[in-house]
């Protein structure tokens, strides 16, 4: 429904700067909550959306009515097309965005601006243009959560190592849990763009997705429970893992079970969508819009990468050689020396070696999920 | 001089051994401070944003151990799991909101 300014007949968008409902041609501000709805009573338990669709990646789009997708908000493609209008029910409130898209911009700049690594061709991409409001749905869930588990470890004893068992077995009550609502967000990206705020949330009204886009939740209950049990597992091991006093701490076997209470509550969250395309693959960056943390893994230039490797590997062989044939002919005769040396080396080269797969590893996981999640869950929705 | 000339052979063949296995464990510093070094790089520079919730965020009492047994024997897991392995909830039923009704039928017809 086209929420209009009762002065000029104006379209009005919602400013997070002000938070009201300003009016494009006279400049006109409103409260959300003063705008009247002439069709209130038909829409108690439904709202008004046009759905588009995703040719690339099969997201659904949705917009209020007096806003017009250009391309998807979640890679970026422009093959979108108008699917249908819907009715949708309502959700219980949202939170309203608060960062507004200049700030979400300065923010995302601000991590890449003087940043030598980023590609120039993706710097010039952060521009209003690629960048876009979208409401998230959620469910608020209390859930109470029950788990027995058994981890191994080892356990230093009479000077040698021996692996113990242990048995965890408890139940924890979860509060104000949010799960994210949309099969096409990953879960693991949508979690780190919390923590949220639920105190700012408002009851819904459609006048606060004025100049913005919006999901429904597409999970079902079954979803919800599976996401919301693997989200409160997660927490409860590293609870567990933290309780045993032993090296390698590993969870061998568990079960676990979900009660999620009555009516959760169904939010719209803030999220800013910055999506560019580069080298042919789409790269989403998402923005809490509510307190601006970015979260997403930015494309790098190969060959600075590479640059940085191969100095460091010189230069770091120019240290070791030099101190080498320091100990070997200036001090020559001190074999103790020349031992520890090799030892130390070796333990440290181990060591970094292990952490510097580790890291690349989880950087190039996270790139991956920047760039193909959104295909492999539509590759999934589609084989289901 | 039969006896130098050996002795002579092996210490110069001790030496390559020693000389090569700590080029080879040179480059494999090397490689793994470098490598160290560009992901620690590549991480503050291209990475953003980490879960920073931790279970105190939304559990106010956090968890309640009922057991809490270190040292078990391996064979002891089959009990364990049969006198804590049921579900507590089962009986239990909710209600469930209109939408994930109306989704969860979308997916059956689907299906």
């Amino acid at each position: 429904m086209a929420v209009l300014c009762s002065n000029c007949s104006g379209r009005l968008i919602f400013n997070p700067a002000s938070q009201k409902l300003e009016c494009a041609a006279c400049g006109s501000m409103f409260s959300p909550e003063d705008v009247s709805d002439s069709m209130a009573d038909v829409h108690s338990k439904y709202y008004d959306t046009r759905v588009y669709t995703c040719a690339h990646c099969g997201a659904e789009v949705v917009t209020s009515d007096t806003e017009v997708s250009t391309f998807c908000v979640y890679c970026g493609n422009p093959a979108i097309n108008f699917s249908r209008i819907a009715k949708e029910y309502r959700p219980d409130g949202l939170i309203p965005f608060k960062i507004t898209k200049e700030e979400a911009l300065s923010r995302v700049k601000s991590k890449f601006l003087k940043n030598p690594i980023i590609p120039k061709e993706v710097k010039r991409k952060a521009v209003p243009e690629n960048i876009r409001g979208i409401y998230v749905p959620y469910w608020i869930i209390n859930a109470r959560f029950t788990e027995a588990s058994y981890i191994s470890g080892d356990v230093e004893y009479d000077e040698c190592k021996e692996k113990w068992f242990f048995q965890r077995a408890g139940n924890c009550n979860f509060k104000n849990m949010p799960i994210d609502g949309s099969n096409i967000l990953n879960d693991s990206v949508s979690m780190k763009l919390e923590p949220y705020y639920f105190d700012a949330a408002v009851d819904f009204d459609e006048d606060y997705l004025n100049g913005f886009y919006s999901n429904i939740s597409d999970m079902s209950y079954s979803d919800l429970r599976s996401s919301a049990a693997f989200r409160c597992h997660d927490f409860f091991s590293k609870e567990s893992l933290k309780t045993v006093i032993a090296d390698n701490r590993m969870v061998e076997d568990t079960v676990y079970w979900i009660d999620i209470q009555d009516d959760p509550l169904y939010l719209m969250l803030p999220v800013w969508f910055f999506t560019f395309i580069y080298k042919g693959e789409p790269h989403t960056i998402l923005i809490n819009g509510q307190t601006g943390k970015v979260v997403g893994t930015m494309p790098w230039e190969k060959k600075r990468i590479m640059s940085v490797f191969w100095s460091t590997f010189f230069l770091v062989l120019a240290v070791m050689t030099a101190l080498f044939f320091g100990i070997v002919f200036n001090l020559g005769g001190l074999e103790n020396l020349y031992n520890l040396l090799i030892v130390i080396i070796l333990i440290v080269a181990s060591g970094v070696f292990t952490s510097g797969i580790v890291g690349l590893n989880k950087i190039m996981k996270n790139i991956k999920l920047t760039k193909e999640e959104d295909i492999f869950r539509f590759v999934k929705k589609r084989q289901a | 001089m039969t006896d130098m000339t050996i002795t002579g052979a092996a210490s110069f063949n001790e030496y390559f051994v020693i000389i090569i296995a700590t080029a080879v464990l040179f480059l494999f510093a090397c490689v793994g401070i470098s490598l160290y070094i560009t992901s620690r790089i590549l991480k503050k520079y291209t990475d953003f944003g980490e879960t920073e919730c931790s279970i105190h965020q939304y559990s106010a009492d956090g968890v309640r151990f009922k057991v809490n047994k270190d040292n078990v024997l391996p064979v002891e897991k089959e009990d364990f799991f049969l006198i804590y392995g049921e579900n507590p909830y089962e009986k239990i039923e909710r209600s469930i909101p209109e939408q994930l009704i109306r989704n969860s039928g979308k997916k059956d017809e689907h299906k």
